[in-house]
């Protein structure tokens, strides 16, 4: 009788563990782990299988067609990109995000998966970083699927002949060191 | 024997479920920051009666910025050519912030102008060569300070800086040398959960003593369905030229933003 009082409680117990459990934690050993950074492994043309510009041979209909030709001929006789949204240091949207013309990262929550894409975009001059989340929700855990939320109003296809490079600056340096006594102690043991 | 053998079998599923908690975010251990958190008050790092505790030096360049200001120039701020705030001033939270906790990093996320932070706590150190960025890098612990199983406060330290970086609209200035080390005290207000306090000390060598301020933000208790998105240089009417600023006027022709402003030099177009 003793031995059935304490199954039954250690089972309640379990039962209990398990709910408590299932209720609060998030068993990211489910998802797929892709922490960390990600990088471009082609070329900044859209389909990276094509040569860029007319190469890339778009099913545009005629009329975005003309437009795209007017474009190029732009870039290939008068260096102008004055169609490209990101000369004016304006982000380039979806899908051409996607490009990730700098790294990437992934944050896998329950809820929200984020694509952070930060990159820098070479405009006039060095005043011109932006960064961008595109948060997704309702996707598949295996296969990433999702339903985009973030566009920009004027997204453009890639730069194509011409792929400004897009670097953070050479300049480096060691980290601060404060001198003054009278600082405290930072929370990683350096000294000031 | 049935009965041991039952025992037996339970002690190894606690086990297995013990292994598997292994495996899993714990979420219940860390507070539940999700959601909208707004500024509450006016983005200005002084707060009532508080002076800041700038240097003669960095006094004087105030005093020159908010002149320039008063004619129409912007002196030591840099936010209207679409810079990034950085730290300490991205707390101001321009915009809405969305707080993203997960184990090795806890991501701060607010679409202003590069204003996304990532705060590290899996218990890394300081990297030996790292590239100042405005935002700098950080390095966050959870503690518990109540001792109820249950982190409720996390500390993060800044450094590595770059510039040149202001605390608000109003050219308030940090130090050019960008030796700036900022310390965080995140966490909810008890007697009012709905509200976050960031104490943001800040060490500068434009300042005469470390200056500690707190933020606090309101959370929207409205489910986030949608997040704005705060593209700067979308319809931005300044423009930079040499080392002066300038109008784009609405029919789009430069414009001067001064009284008695000069044009640009036209050298090139000759």
């Amino acid at each position: 009788m003793l031995y059935r009082a304490s199954i039954g409680t250690v089972a309640l117990l379990m039962a209990a563990a398990a709910a408590t459990s299932v209720a609060w934690a998030w068993d990211d050993a489910q998802y797929p782990d892709w922490k960390g950074e990600w990088f471009r492994a082609s070329p900044v043309q859209w389909d990276s299988t094509r040569r860029p510009g007319r190469g890339q041979q778009a099913p545009l209909t005629p009329q975005y067609q003309a437009i795209y030709e007017v474009r190029l001929a732009e870039q290939e006789k008068l260096g102008g990109q004055d169609y490209n949204p990101q000369v004016r240091c304006l982000p380039p949207g979806m899908p051409r995000a996607m490009i990730g013309y700098e790294p990437l990262e992934i944050i896998v929550t329950p809820d929200v998966t984020y694509m952070r894409l930060q990159y820098m975009q070479a405009g006039p001059g060095p005043w011109s970083r932006h960064s961008r989340d595109i948060r997704s929700g309702g996707g598949s855990t295996k296969t990433g699927t999702a339903a985009t939320t973030a566009r920009s109003r004027n997204p453009r296809l890639s730069r194509s002949a011409r792929g400004r490079e897009h670097r953070h600056s050479a300049r480096r340096r060691q980290p601060n060191h404060h001198q003054g006594a009278d600082f405290p102690r930072p929370i990683k043991g350096r000294t000031h | 024997m049935d009965y041991r053998k039952l025992l037996c079998a339970g002690a190894l599923a606690a086990l297995c479920a013990s292994t598997t908690g292994a495996l899993a975010f714990d979420e219940s251990i860390y507070p539940d920051w999700k959601g909208k958190w707004d500024r509450v008050g006016p983005p200005r790092w002084v707060q009532g009666k508080d002076v800041a505790p700038l240097n003669a030096e960095y006094a004087a360049i105030f005093a020159k910025t908010t002149a320039e200001q008063k004619a129409g120039g912007f002196g030591w701020e840099t936010s209207w050519m679409c810079m990034p705030p950085g730290m300490p001033r991205i707390m101001n939270a321009y915009e809405p912030m969305e707080i993203v906790i997960t184990p090795d990093t806890t991501h701060i996320l607010i679409s202003h102008i590069h204003d996304n932070r990532r705060i590290f706590t899996d218990g890394r150190d300081w990297p030996k060569d790292l590239e100042p960025s405005y935002k700098g890098y950080s390095i966050g612990k959870w503690l518990d300070t109540d001792g109820d199983g249950r982190y409720d406060t996390l500390v993060v330290e800044t450094r590595n800086m770059k510039g040149q970086r202001s605390y608000g609209t109003d050219g308030l200035p940090l130090a050019a040398d960008n030796r700036t080390i900022v310390q965080e005290r995140i966490y909810q207000d008890k007697a009012d959960p709905k509200f976050l306090l960031d104490e943001i000390t800040t060490f500068d060598d434009a300042l005469t003593r470390p200056w500690t301020i707190t933020k606090k933000y309101e959370h929207d208790p409205k489910p986030p369905v949608d997040w704005i998105e705060e593209v700067c240089a979308e319809n931005n009417p300044h423009i930079r030229v040499g080392h002066d600023n300038y109008m784009l006027s609405a029919d789009g022709l430069l414009m001067p933003s001064k009284p008695n402003q000069a044009p640009p030099s036209l050298k090139y177009f000759k």
